[in-house]
């Protein structure tokens, strides 16, 4: 697994993918920098600033304020990583590639398991390149905890892997990178509005059918919007208000998994 | 000692949704021993390829069975001991060529020792020692080079090369050549599917026909050496008489409809024609003997092969320019010939065996096979 999985990073770094995902995480992090700095009231306490607003004092604005970049770091990194993993995993089935690959004596479900936690490395590095630096500095500043921030990014990791578990299992029905492209993605645009369909979608559909339909769809899917809420409110809150999004993600993604391998190792090239 | 490769009624067929199954190999069965290079030649859509993904692991067959090395061909330790070098093959572009090789020799399970030692000795052997750029850069016949060696990574027992000198000059050609010979000095077997029947023709041991997704026919070298028994005299240029008294030394056999006439002949020939007519097998009508001795044979339907079988059965000759073409019965015959020839005071320039092509084989069987 781990040649499969050093193979996969090779590649991210050969194609590009790898140093792009870092550059931008890096402009990330020097920008979030740039605007947050630690000021102080005329009263003299010190406070912490954004750009020109002042968020309070470091123990009630660093969690808000890194609440805030988690939620977005969720969504760019998630796009982003998922636009630089797909194309490693899409590649191992490449015609002409795969013959010299798979020929292999290494296991294919090893190999492709392999790819695919390169991919989630990926994001989890371009994430955290993007948030930890001020995580870090906010804390040597203030003393305030950055290990609720790395928690967050691992719920975030977990989110990203059930989307991209989507990914590899289309790359198996499909030779080229569209489908296993757009599916996860379809899935991520998905994921609000199924955690909200009570408020949008029972709207237009009056059937008890097609509302189940939908409560099965919720129940099925990876949960991103809601494990994304989530790390902001363990970031500012300390507490975690349900597990139900993470452990359903990360369940949907070993079955997803599971199916994925096992279907590989029996497909016929 | 088990074969390299062994295959028993092994079968395949393309499914796809709504349509009929599309058969790409029928029951094929071969045994191929250790140390030995064997070809496999075939038109394109035969199966050669289909043949060849099963027997390395990548496609499963839909019946019979094959080993490879004694196990199953997808085992991890079959595919260790097996290089393959397939014919689209596709490296990626940012790889130079030791990283290549390094990545293939980790996906492959080779000892980190192992590949340190021998990633310079392949990339020397396949002619890319020192070259440091990208793939991308590569020509055709580098990429193929490459390919042949990361096929030969961890030091193989057994080798599928398709279509190995494909891109290549004919000085790599001849490399190609000479390395394989010498992977064989090294008791390496090598499973060889190519279009340039030359190749094929030159480093086989044994031949397998491919025609589809049958095996039509198993053969080696040694049978196009030795041609279909003909044989070409070469003289200087003889007088009439010389010519006549030849002739009548080589039964010449002659068809009229579906009759075979031909000179008096002893039991042995004559039999050893109505055995080569029953193999074919063709119908034997009526077998008569008119007062002047010769023979006539009447069969039920005469065709290219029927000729042929009586051809090689009785014996022919036909001068083309100073030189005999014929074909003896037997080397008692052919004796008899140079002998009379001798008699007759002629010069014999040169007698050789008329050899057949790998490609002239080739072309007639699948002709035979159609009709």
């Amino acid at each position: 697994m781990l040649a499969g999985y050093l193979d996969a990073l090779r590649e991210a770094r050969g194609r590009r993918l790898l140093p792009v995902l870092l550059g931008c995480a890096l402009v990330f992090a020097l920008f979030s920098n740039g605007i947050v700095h630690l000021g102080s009231t005329p009263s003299g306490d010190r406070t912490i600033v954004l750009g020109t607003r002042a968020l309070g004092s470091p123990e009630e604005g660093v969690p808000e304020l890194l609440a805030a970049v988690i939620g977005e770091a969720g969504w760019i990194w998630l796009l982003l990583s998922i636009l630089c993993a797909v194309p490693i995993l899409a590649s191992t089935l490449e015609r002409g590639w795969l013959e010299l690959v798979l020929s292999k004596a290494t296991p294919r479900w090893e190999m492709f398991l392999g790819r695919y936690l390169a991919g989630v490395t990926l994001y989890a590095i371009a994430s955290a390149v993007s948030v930890l630096p001020l995580a870090f500095r906010l804390w040597w500043q203030t003393g305030v905890n950055f290990f609720p921030v790395v928690a967050a990014l691992f719920f975030q990791v977990v989110s990203f892997a059930a989307l991209l578990s989507v990914a590899s299992l289309v790359c198996l029905a499909q030779q080229n990178i569209v489908f296993p492209m757009l599916s996860p993605l379809v899935v991520w645009l998905a994921s609000p509005l199924l955690a909200a369909r009570r408020d949008s979608y029972y709207q237009f559909v009056s059937s008890y059918g097609g509302r189940y339909l939908l409560d099965v769809a919720y129940i099925i899917l990876p949960k991103c919007a809601e494990i994304n809420a989530l790390s902001a409110a363990w970031i500012r809150d300390g507490e975690l208000y349900s597990w139900w999004p993470l452990w359903s993600s990360a369940a949907f993604t070993g079955l997803l998994l599971a199916a994925t391998l096992y279907l590989l190792e029996r497909k016929s090239f | 000692m088990p074969y390299a490769i062994q295959t028993t009624d092994l079968s395949k067929e393309y499914r796809a949704f709504r349509a009929p199954p599309v058969p790409a190999l029928q029951e094929v069965s071969l045994v191929v021993e250790e140390g030995s290079i064997v070809g496999l030649i075939g038109q394109n859509g035969a199966g050669k390829t289909t043949l060849v993904k099963i027997l390395v692991g990548l496609a499963n067959s839909t019946g019979g069975r094959a080993t490879v090395l004694g196990a199953a061909p997808s085992h991890p330790l079959t595919r260790q001991s097996v290089g393959y070098l397939p014919e689209q093959m596709r490296i990626h572009g940012y790889f130079n060529a030791e990283e290549f090789l390094c990545s293939m020799g980790r996906l492959n399970e080779v000892g980190a020792d192992k590949l340190r030692r021998q990633v310079p000795e392949l990339l020397d052997m396949v002619g890319l020692s020192g070259v440091s750029k990208c793939v991308r850069d590569y020509s055709k016949g580098m990429q193929q080079r490459l390919g042949l060696a990361q096929a030969l990574l961890g030091d193989p027992r057994l080798l599928f090369l398709d279509e190995p000198t494909d891109g290549l000059d004919p000085g790599g050609r001849k490399d190609v050549r000479d390395l394989l010979l010498a992977l064989r000095k090294n008791r390496k077997t090598i499973f060889l599917n190519s279009h340039l029947l030359s190749e094929v023709e030159a480093v086989c041991d044994q031949i397998f026909l491919l025609h589809k997704g049958r095996i039509v026919r198993a053969s080696t070298p040694a049978e196009f050496a030795r041609g279909r028994g003909e044989y070409l005299l070469r003289v200087p240029a003889l007088d009439s008489s010389a010519v006549l008294a030849i002739e009548e030394l080589l039964s010449v056999p002659t068809w009229k409809g579906k009759t075979l006439l031909f000179p008096p002949c002893d039991e042995v020939h004559l039999n050893r024609l109505i055995d080569a007519l029953r193999r074919v097998p063709a119908t034997i009508t009526a077998l008569a003997q008119d007062p002047a001795g010769d023979w006539q044979v009447s069969v039920g339907e005469v065709n290219d092969t029927v000729r042929e079988a009586a051809a090689n059965a009785l014996g022919q000759g036909r001068w083309e320019g100073n030189a005999l073409r014929f074909r003896p019965r037997d080397v008692a015959h052919l004796n008899a010939v140079i002998d009379r020839l001798r008699e007759l005071s002629v010069n014999i320039e040169a007698i050789e065996p008329v050899k057949v092509s790998l490609e002239q084989f080739f072309l007639e069987t699948l002709e035979r096979k159609d009709a």
